[in-house]
């Protein structure tokens, strides 16, 4: 028997019972972050100077693998904290006792790399990741050979032959390091890079769905395929990263560029939400207001958080999910749509992310506000928060403003250069030596016109990526 | 069960392996590598109950990959897990079946050249086998058997233990000790 056909009216109802789902997901079952914050300021309270604390707050990973799991200085502090009788995982209690629970176990090694977590500290290495300790770095010596494998693995997507390497060993260490680059240059080429490689990196910053996408059945609410599309177009032939916000044209399926809105097609049998591009040539943003993005990530918000979080984790790496990049804004939140974010459990983090959302507020998600503008439009009635909004401390006037002061932003550079370099390396910069290469990388972004490719180049060089004890 | 102790000697055999230090070869690159060095089209290198691919189905997650856009997986695992280990064996080894089961049907083999698949391991030379882990060590890794490699893989072939098998199950040993060892899937 195959599948039964369901009315339209099941459909929507389908339809909105999985939207309503999502959207209770994202707002209502969401874990206590309310303590965190405040937390991750209250280290720094203890270890001022240290290098772990960046704006007075440390990361989440001094404590956390990924939140809430513990690592194991995080696992000591906690032992260390429950000595005390009253204490009773309040955050007063927390706020009482971490100074004098961090200084208990000062002495211990937690993550058993010799060096104890005081000694870690004013370091400024993690004392719950063995990787790091202090004078990690320093021991490494670049080796051509694992260079030559890596490149051929992670950008052409298979291992060198067996003469190509002999040829490469039988070069010069000078010849060699041309060849590495001549190595990168073609494999950037490849079909494995270009349609394999490159738009994964994209997965986390799009998060498709296939379900409501443009292969979606019955509703299909954005082609997530534009996204993808534009991202790995800005990230080959040399062109300027900055585009993946400031882009303000779509590439499509022929790998042409377009300019200018493109319109919903109808989808034979399917009932067509969005599938096209609405937005007029100065309200485009790149990635950041695509109509899979605006969206999948607004839905039917009246103040978009979600769709400003989600540029903001994506593309300046701060998740605020995880404490990471709060400004708190005076005043804030105001709670424009009466969502309850005043309360105390919210209100610290909703301080940031509410002004964040308010350039966001004119683009329009799944809910139309009575007018028959297409998914992902700009609506010119719905202007009442956007000159309210702010970015990183800083008062943005538009999205336009938004996206200029996110491209300048050291946050920018940063999260860039740490995408590149994880998939450089295999993993999140972790070592001594990744922090230090990454530390240097970053700022030089700009000297290299913002072009991934040339950022690829930087980083084959690096002890990071073919470092050997 | 002799195959994978020897492939699991091999692992411990490989020099100089910190963690931190290696690159794990994902699904799509290990595919590609395997491929190439069974000489087989990718699309026929493995699926279960001969029906699902195990490299964009069945394993990918486990193998290091994720499949954003099919099953909303948007971030892979960061490191291999029990699974990683398990679904590693099963690829390599039905991937080397497949490869012997067509070498040994043709006069023209690709992969084992050296051995007489048709034959027992007895009525194998061991110059014969010296070629074949020489091969294979190219093939999978891009370079020569190291000399302990050489003489711990030959003691598959050891007349007086195994003699009487077939010679398919030595091809499938050897295939299996290189392609599950951590220089060919680290890098």
């Amino acid at each position: 028997m195959g599948p039964i056909p369901l009315s339209l009216s099941h459909r929507k109802a389908s339809f909105f019972s999985r939207l309503s789902l999502g959207i209770f997901m994202l707002f209502g079952a969401s874990p206590e972050l309310w303590a965190i914050p405040a937390n991750t300021r209250l280290f720094c309270e203890s270890y001022p100077a240290t290098a772990l604390c960046r704006n007075g707050a440390t990361s989440c990973q001094s404590c956390h693998t990924a939140a809430p799991e513990l690592n194991s200085f995080g696992g000591d502090l906690q032992q260390s904290l429950r000595r005390y009788a009253d204490y009773d995982r309040s955050p007063a209690a927390f706020q009482k006792y971490l100074g004098s629970a961090l200084k208990a176990i000062e002495g211990k090694d937690s993550d058993g790399d010799t060096f104890g977590n005081r000694q870690e500290i004013d370091a400024g290495t993690a004392p719950g990741d063995p990787y790091q300790y202090p004078g990690a770095a320093g021991r490494l010596v670049y080796d051509n050979e694992r260079a030559w494998r890596r490149i051929h693995l992670l950008f052409c997507g298979e291992s060198p032959d067996l003469e190509a390497t002999r040829e490469q060993q039988a070069r010069s260490p000078q010849e060699q390091k041309a060849a590495l680059h001549q190595a990168l240059d073609a494999c950037l080429q490849s079909e494995f890079w270009q349609k394999q490689a490159l738009p994964h990196l994209a997965d986390e910053k799009i998060r498709p769905v296939k379900a409501v996408g443009i292969e979606g059945d019955p509703f299909v609410i954005g082609d997530f395929y534009y996204d993808y599309r534009l991202f790995s177009y800005v990230l080959s032939a040399d062109r300027d990263m900055r585009e993946l916000l400031t882009a303000q044209y779509h590439i499509d399926a022929q790998g042409q560029r377009v300019e200018g809105p493109i319109p919903d097609t109808p989808i034979k049998g399917k009932i067509v939400v969005g599938d096209g591009q609405p937005l007029a040539v100065e309200r485009r943003y790149g990635m950041i207001t695509t109509q899979w993005f605006l969206s999948s990530n607004t839905m039917f918000a009246e103040l978009p958080r979600n769709t400003a979080s989600q540029a903001y984790r994506a593309y300046l790496g701060l998740d605020i999910a995880k404490s990471e990049g709060l400004y708190p804004v005076s005043n804030e939140p105001r709670d424009v749509d009466h969502k309850g974010v005043q309360a105390e459990a919210c209100a610290f983090c909703h301080s940031t992310l509410d002004p964040l959302a308010y350039a966001f507020s004119p683009y329009l998600g799944l809910r139309s506000f009575g007018t028959r503008l297409p998914v992902g439009a700009y609506h010119p009635g719905r202007k009442q928060w956007e000159a309210d909004g702010w970015l990183m401390g800083e008062p943005v006037l538009d999205l336009g403003d938004w996206v200029q002061k996110a491209v300048d932003s050291d946050a920018f550079k940063l999260q860039l250069t740490r995408m590149l370099m994880s998939y450089a390396i295999g993993h999140k910069p972790q070592s001594l030596q990744e922090q230090k290469d990454l530390a240097r990388l970053w700022p030089t972004l700009p000297s290299l016109n913002f072009s991934a490719h040339r950022m690829l180049h930087a980083l084959i060089d690096t002890l990071s990526f073919a470092g050997r004890d | 069960m002799r195959a994978l102790l020897l492939g699991f000697f091999m692992l411990l055999m490989s020099p100089g392996l910190e963690a931190s230090e290696w690159i794990w070869k994902r699904s799509r690159i290990l595919e590609a590598d395997l491929a190439r060095a069974l000489a087989l089209p990718r699309e026929d290198l493995c699926h279960e109950l001969g029906l699902y691919s195990c490299f964009t189905g069945v394993h990918l997650f486990a193998l290091g990959g994720n499949d954003a856009v099919g099953r909303s997986q948007y971030t892979p695992l960061e490191q291999p897990t029990q699974l990683s280990a398990i679904a590693v064996e099963r690829v390599v080894s039905q991937a080397c079946l497949q490869r012997i089961a067509l070498d040994a049907e043709t006069s023209a083999p690709v992969v084992f050249t050296s051995l007489k698949l048709q034959q027992t391991i007895a009525e194998q030379s061991e110059t014969a086998v010296r070629a074949q882990i020489r091969s294979l060590s190219q093939r999978f890794l891009q370079r020569d058997p190291r000399a302990e490699e050489e003489q711990l893989l030959l003691h598959l072939a050891d007349p007086q233990r195994f003699g009487a098998l077939p010679a398919r199950d030595l091809a499938h040993g050897l295939c299996l000790a290189f392609g599950s060892q951590l220089e060919f899937l680290f890098f």
